[in-house]
Formats: structure tokens, sequence, C-alpha cells
């Protein structure tokens, strides 16, 4: 599985990865017990609460990195494509994290979906970042499209919360659903944990090879454009 | 020239071109009519109509500000006006504030006409005390409104396939305004289980929404519509 | 019954996974056929 943007870095973690993959769905689907409330509804979870804590670490690297790029001392395309990374590994998450919710609920309340605030915001986060990405598709230059998204990016990190409030205000999360994510005991605790190693692994594992798909994009982009001038230069002087 | 003056400048010249093209009264207000119409058709029950009233009357108010915030920017791109504005060193706060402030008073105009629509289409009813509340939230969602679509129509103006890009940007950004507005609607007309008290708290999540956004807008407005490296 | 949501939860997950990182390997392996060897600073 090595390519143009393998390393040994990226090898070794994925190799890991796929060995803590091994793992999870070994104590995920088979070694840990069924849950006394939920049976075997509650492996779901194993997938559904890391995707989603990844989820939103890849929304705060993009934060981070989108603020990194316009803070002048630190300005470097790097940071612009580690958000963009970033991002498209959260929106994947996401969409497993909606998925498998969804898949949980239908088990567990059988409905596929319910307007609490946790699951409201969840899926106004997705459509959120999927806003970013359009941003990132809108073309001009490098530094235009950086400057740009990075400035949404920071722009989401002052809507979440508002709109986390409001809906929590119009949805309050009900005593139930705490209660029925609650107890998990030994084996179950730690497919959930093996679960957090192995989708962090994961995330760095996708965002490095990422990134650098899109740095060779953007040199793709800079060489297209040299070449683009040098050829209207010789045509000027046939 | 101040911040300020610009501010006011800017307002007075985007109320005044809307005056005189008068696309606001001739265009969108037609169109909010015929989606309050379209609401009736599509829920089917009178009686359901007076309890969503306030939902239908914000959610008509969010569909048209898409039209409203594009229109404001329309008359920026003809000339390049916008780029000559800031390409002259005029502050891009105050041209932000001032487009803000003439959409936010396009907006209320809006929905002063829609309450009107609800009045007579989905026999709304407004008491005396619920006015009070109805016309501050009105007030403080259409500064969010003015502010955000300020913010994001300036993003998306401009080249092609941008345009297109606002509704998937704006609308969810805007949801803390609908439920809000809403809520406070609500309140204020006395439909749903929901007290004036609540009402009013509701009015101070959209008055934190506006004076947020107000302040992110500021600083971010000026590097969205500059399109220079 | 539940089982059969479970399995699909995880082949989803992972199937989903796999798919979206073949697609990103192939996209790098075309493009590092067209651009030398300085463009990539981290070989």
């Amino acid at each position: 599985m090595s390519g143009p943007t393998s390393t040994r870095a990226t090898r070794a973690i994925g190799i890991a990865t796929i060995v803590g993959l091994i793992w999870f769905v070994a104590f995920g689907l088979f070694l840990s017990p069924d849950d006394a409330v939920q049976r075997k509804g509650v492996r779901i979870l194993y997938i559904h609460v890391p995707s989603a804590w990844l989820a939103y670490l890849a929304f705060i690297v993009t934060a981070v990195s989108s603020a990194a790029y316009l803070w002048k001392r630190t300005r470097s395309l790097t940071w612009d494509r580690l958000a963009g990374a970033s991002a498209e590994v959260g929106v994947l998450f996401m969409g497993i994290t909606l998925l498998t919710g969804s898949l949980w609920g239908r088990v567990s309340w059988g409905v596929y979906w319910v307007w609490d605030s946790r699951v409201t915001t969840t899926a106004f986060l997705f459509v959120t970042y999927l806003g970013y990405l359009a941003v990132r598709g809108l073309g001009g230059s490098h530094e235009q499209r950086a400057r740009r998204s990075a400035v949404v990016a920071l722009l989401a990190v002052l809507e979440i919360p508002l709109v986390h409030f409001s809906v929590e205000w119009w949805r309050p999360l009900h005593q139930q659903e705490s209660i029925a994510k609650g107890k998990l005991q030994n084996l179950m605790l730690f497919s959930l944990f093996v679960g957090v190693i192995v989708f962090t692994l994961l995330y760095v594992w996708l965002v490095m090879h990422r990134q650098r798909v899109l740095a060779m994009q953007d040199a793709l982009d800079d060489r297209g454009l040299e070449f683009a001038i040098a050829e209207r230069r010789q045509e000027a002087s046939l | 020239m101040t911040s300020f003056a610009v501010t006011k400048l800017v307002a007075a010249k985007d109320l005044r071109i809307e005056l005189r093209s008068r696309v606001l009264i001739n265009q969108v207000l037609p169109f909010a009519a015929i989606t309050m119409v379209l609401f009736a058709f599509a829920l089917d029950q009178d009686d359901l109509l007076v309890r969503v009233a306030p939902g239908l009357v914000w959610l008509a108010t969010l569909f048209s500000m898409l039209v409203v915030v594009q229109r404001s920017f329309a008359v920026e791109a003809g000339d390049g006006a916008l780029d000559a504005l800031r390409v002259a060193g005029v502050p891009a706060q105050g041209i932000y504030f001032g487009k803000a402030a003439a959409l936010a008073v396009q907006l209320l105009v809006l929905e002063t006409l829609l309450f009107a629509a609800a009045f007579v289409l989905y026999s709304s009813r407004f008491d005396g005390a619920g006015v009070f509340l109805l016309i501050t939230s009105a007030l403080a969602a259409s500064c969010g409104l003015g502010l955000v679509g300020t913010l994001y129509g300036g993003l998306t103006t401009g080249t092609k396939g941008r345009e297109s890009l606002l509704p998937l940007l704006l609308l969810p950004v805007v949801a803390p305004v609908l439920i809000g507005a809403t809520r406070a609607t609500e309140a204020a007309l006395g439909v749903g289980r929901i007290s004036m008290q609540e009402g009013w708290a509701w009015v101070a999540l959209l008055v934190t929404y506006a004076l947020l956004f107000g302040i992110g807008g500021s600083i971010g407005f000026g590097p969205l519509v500059d399109d220079t490296a | 019954m539940e089982t059969g949501f479970v399995i699909l939860s995880y082949v989803a997950t992972f199937g989903g996974i796999a798919i979206l990182v073949a697609v990103m390997m192939r996209r790098a392996r075309s493009m590092s056929a067209r651009r030398p060897p300085e463009d990539q600073p981290w070989t």
C-alpha cells in the first residue's frame, strides 16, 4: 500500500492502524460481551463514539491551522493544506458518526433520527464542514483560497457555539438518553478505548497522506501556470 | 473619513438604490407572499397554520433574504464598485456596517409585510403586550441577519459559480436566528406553550448573535472581499 | 435482528474508508507521475 505520498512515518502508522483494526474488530464484534440492556446494539457505539470524537478533533485542527495561516508570523500554505485535509477527514468521520448513530438509534429506540440537541448540532456541524469544503473549491490563487477558507473556518468556530446553545434551549437533552449510553463495564470500555486509538491512528494517517496530495496538487497547478506562461512567451516571439 | 461616516454613506446609498430600482418591492415581496401561499397549500390544515405562522414568516424571510443579499452585492459588481472603494482606501468596516444596516432595514420592511400577510392568510392575532416583544425580536433578528448576510454575501459575490454557494453557507449560519426569532414570535403571538419570559430570553440570544457576528464580521469582511493575495 | 445493523455499521464504516483510501492513493499515483521529485519534500 505504499505510494508517492508514503514515508517511513506513514508506513509505520499504517501498520499500527491495521494491527489496531484487527484488535478492534476482534473485541468490538466478538470478545466483548453484549450489553444488559442494549444487547448487540452497543457494539455500534464502539465505532460511533470514537468517530464523533475524531470528527470534533479534526474540526479543532482545521480551526487552529486556519488561525496559524492568518497570523502573519506563521503564514504558510502548509497550514492551509493541513486545514483542508483535516476538514475532509473530519467530514468522513462526521458522516460515519451520523450513519452509525442513526443505526444505533434504530436498534435502541426504533427510530433513525431524533431532534435532540446533540444529534442536531452534529448534523449541523456536518453541513458547515461541507460549506467550508465548498469554499475551498472556489478557485483563485492558493493564497486567496487559503485566506478565504481560513476566515470561513474561524467564523464557523464562532457560529457553532451559537447553534449549540440555541438548539440546546430548543430541545434539551433528555435524561433517558444519557442513561442509555451510561455504564459500560470492563471489556466494553476496553473496546471503546481500542476504537479511540484506532480511529486516531486512522485520522493521522489519512491527514498526512491527504495533506501531501494537496501539496502535490498545488505544485502541479504552479507548474501548469509556469508552463502556460512559457508557452505564451514562445508564441509571442514567433 | 471615519468608519462611521462611511457606514452612513454606504447605507444611504444602498437604500437609495433600492428606492429607485424597487427590486425589493417589485420582486422580493411578491416572492415572499407567494411562499406564504405555498405554505398553506403544503400544510393543508387551517388550524395548524395559525400555530406555525411564526415559523413560516421567518422561513419566508430567510428564503427571501437570499435574493436580497445577492441583490445587495450585485449593485456593487456592476462597475467593480466594491473593489474601487477598497482600492481607494475606504475602511472595510464602514462598508460592512453600512451594507449590513441597509440590508437590515430592507429585511424589516419585508418582515412587516409578512406579518401582515400572516394576519390575513393565517389568522394570526397580535395582542397589546406581545407587540412590544414582536417588534424587539424582529429588530434584533434583522440586525443579526443583516450582519451575517452581508458577510457571506461578500464572500460569494463575483465570478462564476460563487452565488450558488450562498444558500449552503448562509442558511446553516442563520439557524439560531430562525430558532430564536420563531420562539420569540410564538411567545409574542401567544401560540404554542411558550411564555413571554422565555420569549425575552430568546431575544437575548438574538442580541448576542448580532453582537458576536458584528465583531466577527467587521474583522472578517475585509479579508473576504479583498481578492488580492 | 440487531446483528444485521451491527454488521452494516462495521461494513459501511470500514468499507467506506477503504474505498476512499483507494481513491486517494490512485489520485496520488497519477499526479506524481506528472511531476519531478523536488516537489515532494517529504521523501
